[in-house]
């Protein structure tokens, strides 16, 4: 399937809080041990993740078009 | 053109120096989306920020930023709006900072109905200096400076702000981050003072993990309180 | 042309001579009829006039308005000046011009809100927690309240310090006939400063900071920076004192503020006995002029320090003046400084 959205997250900020795991929606998130693992293909886009991100880490970037959620509008 | 939200971060002071999970991680990131959708001129707002773990958020942002005294940061950004009526002017500002030694500050702004808006970061502790009580802390906390249990019971700061003669009063939650996002657009078009209460967290002080401390926040009531919504159009 | 003028209205009248658009105020004995007149005259130029709700809050809008690029200031006395005391040191780290005018009363604590004093001179150089720079005046008379508050703004914007002007309560509240220098300074000669909403997108804290206005925590760098910001002040240009009478005079007073017209009055019946005594005026009382005054009163037997107050400036003097000679304190409490009683300390 192809995917629709691209989770970008600047691991240099992460201080793994896990509230990425905890809020969204789809189980995109999962914190493991020493990373966190991502599964953009099940990301619908609400964005929620790069609204919440406490490090400001999380960036969810529209793949047809290359842009962010926001620049939508 | 509206610009992209990490143009108003600081990104070469990142990562903040907060605790993972801090509830002003979240309020900063809200406030740069909220900022980027308002569409407001970057270059004639001026933030302000008290003394605190929430003062600290001034460092972080893109614009001209004032890292003012504890609980004076209202009275300066009075002074900047009153010569400079063009300049959009934001105020973030913790339990101490708004509350206690601020309080009077508030509710005279609040009363002159000066065109502000302040962010109130309720996470009803004092984190910076060890987790004392606050104005804010519930009946019956422990905390630093109450280990017996909170004797005091805490302002009702949405009440105490309307009653002072504020036009504009919300409150939302970190864990309501849409919510806020479309709270704070508001309140920045808001001509008047315009409060915004967030409840925020301190996983750090509370002792709990950052997904138990928002988990606990899901049940507020969070909206804007006035204007009361059959007025907004 | 003489005018017979009030010193608190000469106040006002230097600072909007001088500029200034924007005065914070809050009611206080003896300065109140500063806030009356500004809050009467700025609007007609333009300017603005709040009444805040505490001294806290005037010196922090003041502040602001400042930060903004405004011109300004506030006038209080005592209590009122303790109040600000933290915001005086944030000024000053901040770098941000301010004019505070404090007509002196009574102290400490309410006092005597209607006697006259020369009681915070402590308060203005040292009054704030920690060391920073400020620059405090001491004029004499009305001519003079009116030229070192228009000279305030000046010192304040080039410097970029708090500058206080202290005026005891009985300068502030009579009258005197006096022609008013002609103080303007040209476009091309007033201080150029940055400020807000001009898109430098600078941070400004209390902490202290390095170039950003990010803060440091290297003990090396706070010391680098704390002396840049003393040593900013130490100028010829602000240390304004003036000798008078015998250059070689075996006794010297050494005066400020109102205590300074006493002397003078000594200093003549002294003459006519045939004894001669010098006159110093210290115009400023920090950055203290330690150099020019030492230079001044080399040689002298004995100097008297008339104050209105329990002997502030004489601490100075002291220190300066280690023991080279004898130094005489001379107090008056509520009420002016009689010549009689200087005349009197000089003979002994």
């Amino acid at each position: 399937m192809k995917k629709k959205f691209k989770i970008v997250v600047k691991t240099e900020l992460c201080k793994r809080c896990s509230i990425c795991e905890y809020i969204c929606p789809n189980s995109v998130f999962q914190m493991k041990d020493s990373f966190l693992e991502i599964y953009d293909e099940r990301c619908k886009g609400c964005n929620i993740c790069e609204l919440i991100c406490p490090d400001c880490a999380i960036s969810v970037i529209r793949e047809e078009k290359n842009e962010t959620i926001y620049s939508r509008k | 053109m509206k610009k992209e939200w990490r143009t108003f971060l600081r990104e070469k002071y990142l990562p903040h120096r907060w605790c993972a999970g801090c509830g002003n991680g979240i309020i900063l990131n809200v406030f740069v989306h909220a900022f980027s959708e308002a569409g407001l001129n970057q270059d004639k707002t001026v933030i302000l920020s008290g003394i605190g773990c929430s003062g600290r958020i001034t460092q972080y942002l893109n614009f001209d930023t004032i890292h003012t005294l504890h609980g004076r940061a209202i009275p300066l950004a009075t002074g900047i709006k009153l010569f400079r009526p063009d300049l959009n002017v934001i105020v973030f500002t913790g339990d101490g900072d708004c509350m206690a030694i601020g309080g009077n500050h508030l509710i005279h702004a609040a009363r002159r109905n000066i065109d502000l808006t302040v962010i109130f970061i309720n996470n009803q502790i004092y984190g910076m200096t060890g987790g004392q009580l606050s104005p804010t802390t519930p009946l019956h906390s422990k905390t630093k400076t109450s280990p017996y249990g909170n004797k005091e019971t805490p302002f009702n700061v949405t009440e105490l702000v309307i009653s002072a003669g504020a036009t504009f009063v919300a409150k939302f939650t970190t864990y309501h981050a849409r919510e806020l996002k479309r709270g704070l657009v508001k309140a920045f078009f808001h001509k008047g003072f315009s409060f915004v209460e967030v409840i925020s967290a301190c996983p750090t002080r509370w002792g709990l993990k950052p997904v138990e401390a928002l988990e606990s926040q899901k049940k507020e009531k969070v909206g804007i309180i006035k204007p009361s919504p059959s007025n907004t159009d | 042309m003489k005018q017979f003028i009030h010193g608190n209205e000469a106040v006002v009248r230097a600072a909007l001579d001088a500029g200034c658009n924007f005065f914070a105020g809050y009611p206080i004995t003896p300065s109140s009829q500063i806030a009356h007149k500004m809050a009467e005259l700025l609007p007609q130029r333009g300017g603005i006039f709040i009444q805040m709700e505490d001294e806290i809050a005037v010196i922090n809008t003041i502040i602001g308005a400042s930060m903004a690029g405004a011109r300004a200031m506030t006038a209080t006395s005592g209590p009122g000046l303790s109040l600000m005391q933290e915001s005086i040191g944030y000024s000053a780290i901040t770098e941000t011009p301010l004019v505070i005018v404090d007509v002196m009363r009574a102290g400490p604590a309410t006092g005597i809100p209607t006697f006259p004093s020369q009681g915070d001179v402590f308060s203005a150089c040292y009054g704030s927690h920690g060391d920073y720079p400020v620059v405090v005046l001491a004029p004499v008379n009305i001519l003079e309240v009116y030229s070192l508050t228009f000279k305030a703004f000046y010192i304040a914007e080039k410097y970029r310090v708090p500058v206080i002007v202290l005026i005891d309560g009985i300068t502030a509240q009579m009258k005197e006939s006096v022609s008013l220098p002609n103080m303007n300074v040209s476009e091309s000669d007033k201080p150029k400063r940055p400020h807000l909403g001009e898109g430098i997108r600078h941070h400004t804290t209390g902490l202290i900071h390095g170039e950003d206005g990010m803060p440091i925590y290297d003990p090396q760098l706070y010391k680098q920076v704390m002396q840049k910001l003393m040593n900013k002040i130490q100028t010829e240009e602000l240390m304004m004192i003036q000798r008078e009478g015998k250059e070689s005079a075996q006794i010297f007073f050494i005066t400020y503020g109102i205590c300074y017209r006493s002397a003078k009055e000594a200093v003549c019946e002294l003459e006519k006995q045939g004894i001669s005594v010098g006159l110093i005026k210290l115009s400023t009382l920090s950055p203290f002029p330690d150099k020019k005054l030492k230079e001044f009163v080399k040689g002298a037997k004995k100097v008297i320090v008339p104050e209105m107050n329990m002997g502030q400036v004489v601490k100075e003097v002291e220190r300066c003046l280690c023991n080279e000679c004898e130094i005489v304190s001379v107090n008056s409490l509520g009420t002016l400084m009689e010549p009689e009683v200087l005349i009197e300390e000089a003979i002994k």
